[in-house]
């Protein structure tokens, strides 16, 4: 009986603590889709066909078009969220297992200043980083104000956070197998990529994943430095729905569900790495 | 020319004047022969192999391989593989790849790297788990694979960090049973570094024994040669009460009558005793220690006839052999006796020593030359 009530409880409480996470994206999923019941509201696609730059024409006869390139915005946050991960994974990876491994002077004061750097809040550096990127772009217009690898070298500046989560995965993995690599000759590079890599694969992924959320939906640095509507990630797209006279919920919601998927989606794909225990 | 040389090599990993953990390290290791390195944790033993590898710098001196100096060598160009103690193959790969992985970096063709990888597997009794992967193994047949692994490449010098540690008894003389068979077959020089004497004594044709580096002493290395060598005429204490199971048995004592080839000494309990050790260079008063194995003590016929009179602590009955430990003056005594042997029932004991198998220190720790003939020289 005790053991009953103990497993209801168990149930009841899960179950809440599901409908407070499952609420908003009921609500917003809800929304996109018209509030259908709300004040006499019926369900209706036309938020959906405006997110994909379909014309569309509303119960009183009005042509409604598509007047913000949502599709852009989402690929422009792809892209600059898939190039900074990678950038970042392979740089902070690298980096990492300097420290851990390698011997340089300076080596010491590094890893104590790696996290110290974190702590100095980058918003406050904005206007810096904004004059910084206009003047490489002066010279390098790839990497200046407006485009997206000016941005990614933004971000960069946190690198020092995924240098630091990729310290710890390869200060716990044992030496003896880079140096039995260094016995049966394998060269640097090959130690790092067919040795260290695939063990410290769990970490990277985390990395990656961590990066990946952090470009994706970052709005400070993005504001500042994306001035061109077309270049706008979702993060300041997003913004665009609710900032003018009138706010457009229902494009709002659709843009924030479509926005998200790619995001699942590479969780789930990504998922097989990380639920995968270190062996050694 | 032998294959290795250590000369006076030193290893310091402070920036002190002395070096703290080798010191003036000399002996070397002929071609085909199989070395053990012993000593307590902490003594080096380890560090040493790994300068020899190449993983750890050499603060002093010279290590030759094959009468080139290696100090300043890559690992990898010193013609030597190394089996470790902890987990050294790659958790990602199969063993079939864990084997290959040392011989695709020496580019050798694809039909040479296969026919190795099956010779090693064959030698190491390895072949049904080529596709598997190290955590589907139990841990002596992950260190199987490691061998394997250190002789596919067939290089004239293999290195082992104790190899048998974490395997339990039955499967560690196994392993280290057919590790001798292997060396004997191939010929190949092997140096193993243990902290067990029985490993080293089983597998080596000669054994070094280092102690932990104190401020007094001129080197670490204690003593270097064939392991009964070790076991019958031990240079000092150190080595005496390392090598022989159970630890050999101490007792303080004063030298009475310095003489070759038969000394006297008196025990603390007031007993005499002849001992075949040469003390002509010991001074007489001075005090000193007696060692005796287990095996060389007996039981005394009666307690008058008893020569050490002790109190039984506990006994081990293993079949083939009991040994009984006894509190004598605030020390542990081990002996062995006869198993069929019916031990009295009295909690004290009476033994007797015969002096042919007494060992002798001077209060410095160091042996008298031991004056018995028929041992082991």
């Amino acid at each position: 009986m005790k053991g009953m009530i103990k497993a209801v409880a168990t149930h009841a409480g899960l179950l809440l603590a599901s409908a407070t996470v499952l609420c908003p994206l009921f609500i917003i999923t809800w929304l996109s889709f018209g509030a259908p019941g709300l004040g006499g509201n019926l369900a209706t696609l036309m938020h959906w066909k405006l997110l994909f730059n379909l014309p569309v024409t509303t119960v009183n006869g009005e042509l409604l078009t598509p007047d913000l390139p949502a599709l852009t915005w989402l690929w422009n946050s792809l892209r600059i969220a898939l190039i900074f991960a990678v950038t970042a994974t392979a740089l902070a990876a690298m980096s990492a297992y300097a420290l851990v491994r390698k011997s340089f002077i300076g080596k010491r004061v590094l890893n104590r200043a790696i996290l110290l750097v974190q702590f100095l809040p980058s918003v406050l550096a904005l206007v810096a980083v904004y004059i910084l990127l206009r003047k490489v772009g002066g010279y390098f217009p790839l990497f200046g104000v407006n485009s997206p690898l000016g941005l990614g070298l933004a971000y960069l500046g946190g690198l020092a956070f995924y240098i630091w989560i990729l310290k710890g995965q390869i200060t716990n993995l044992p030496s003896t197998f880079e140096e039995s690599a260094r016995i049966s000759g394998a060269s640097q590079w090959q130690i790092l990529w067919r040795v260290i890599i695939p063990l410290i694969m769990p970490g990277l992924m985390i990395t990656f994943l961590i990066a990946f959320a952090m470009a994706y939906s970052e709005l400070p640095l993005a504001t500042i430095l994306l001035q061109d509507k077309q270049s706008y990630t979702l993060a300041i797209g997003a913004g665009q729905y609710l900032a003018q006279q009138q706010f457009y919920w229902g494009e709002f919601a659709a843009f924030a569900l479509l926005s998200s998927l790619p995001a699942i989606f590479l969780l789930l794909l990504l998922q097989r790495w990380l639920l995968r225990a270190n062996r050694y | 020319m032998p294959q290795v040389l250590f000369s006076h090599v030193s290893k310091s990993y402070t920036a002190q004047a002395r070096p703290d953990t080798l010191l003036d390290i000399n002996f070397h290791v002929n071609q085909g022969e199989s070395l053990a390195i012993v000593g307590p944790s902490g003594c080096g033993k380890t560090t040493l192999l790994r300068m020899l590898a190449g993983i750890e710098s050499v603060t002093k001196g010279e290590i030759s391989i094959a009468g080139k100096v290696v100090n300043n060598l890559a690992p990898a160009k010193r013609g030597l593989e190394m089996v470790f103690q902890s987990q050294s193959l790659y958790p990602h790969m199969t063993v079939q790849q864990n084997l290959s992985f040392g011989l695709l970096n020496k580019r050798l063709k694809r039909a040479e790297i296969q026919h190795r990888v099956k010779w090693a597997a064959k030698l190491l009794d390895i072949e049904r788990f080529l596709t598997l992967y190290p955590h589907e193994l139990a841990k002596g047949e992950r260190q199987r694979v490691a061998i394997a692994r250190a002789l596919a490449p067939q290089t004239p010098l293999v290195l082992f960090d104790e190899p048998f540690e974490h395997l339990s008894g039955e499967i560690r003389s196994h392993l280290r049973l057919e590790l001798i068979r292997i060396q004997r077959q191939l010929g190949t020089t092997m140096i193993m570094v243990t902290h067990d004497h029985e490993d080293a004594m089983g597998f080596a044709d000669r054994m070094a024994l280092l102690s932990q580096l104190d401020a007094s002493s001129h080197t670490n290395l204690e003593q270097i040669g064939p392991p009964l060598e070790l076991y019958h005429h031990p240079r000092n204490i150190k080595v005496a009460s390392f090598v022989g199971k159970p630890k050999m048995s101490f007792f303080q004592a004063k030298l009475t009558d310095k003489a070759n080839p038969t000394s006297t000494i008196a025990l603390s309990n007031g007993e005499t005793l002849s001992v075949s050790a040469d003390t002509r260079h010991g001074e007489e008063g001075e005090y000193v220690t007696l060692g005796l194995r287990a095996e060389h003590i007996e039981l005394a016929s009666s307690a008058a006839a008893g020569q050490i009179h002790g109190q039984v602590i506990g006994i081990e009955r293993f079949g083939s052999d009991t040994f009984v430990y006894l509190e004598y003056q605030g020390e542990q005594i081990a002996f062995r006796c006869d198993p069929h042997q019916n031990l009295p029932s009295s909690s004290q004991l009476a033994l007797k020593v015969s002096p042919q198998v007494c060992y002798l220190f001077n209060h410095q720790g160091v042996a008298y030359p031991r004056t018995v003939e028929h041992l082991y020289t």
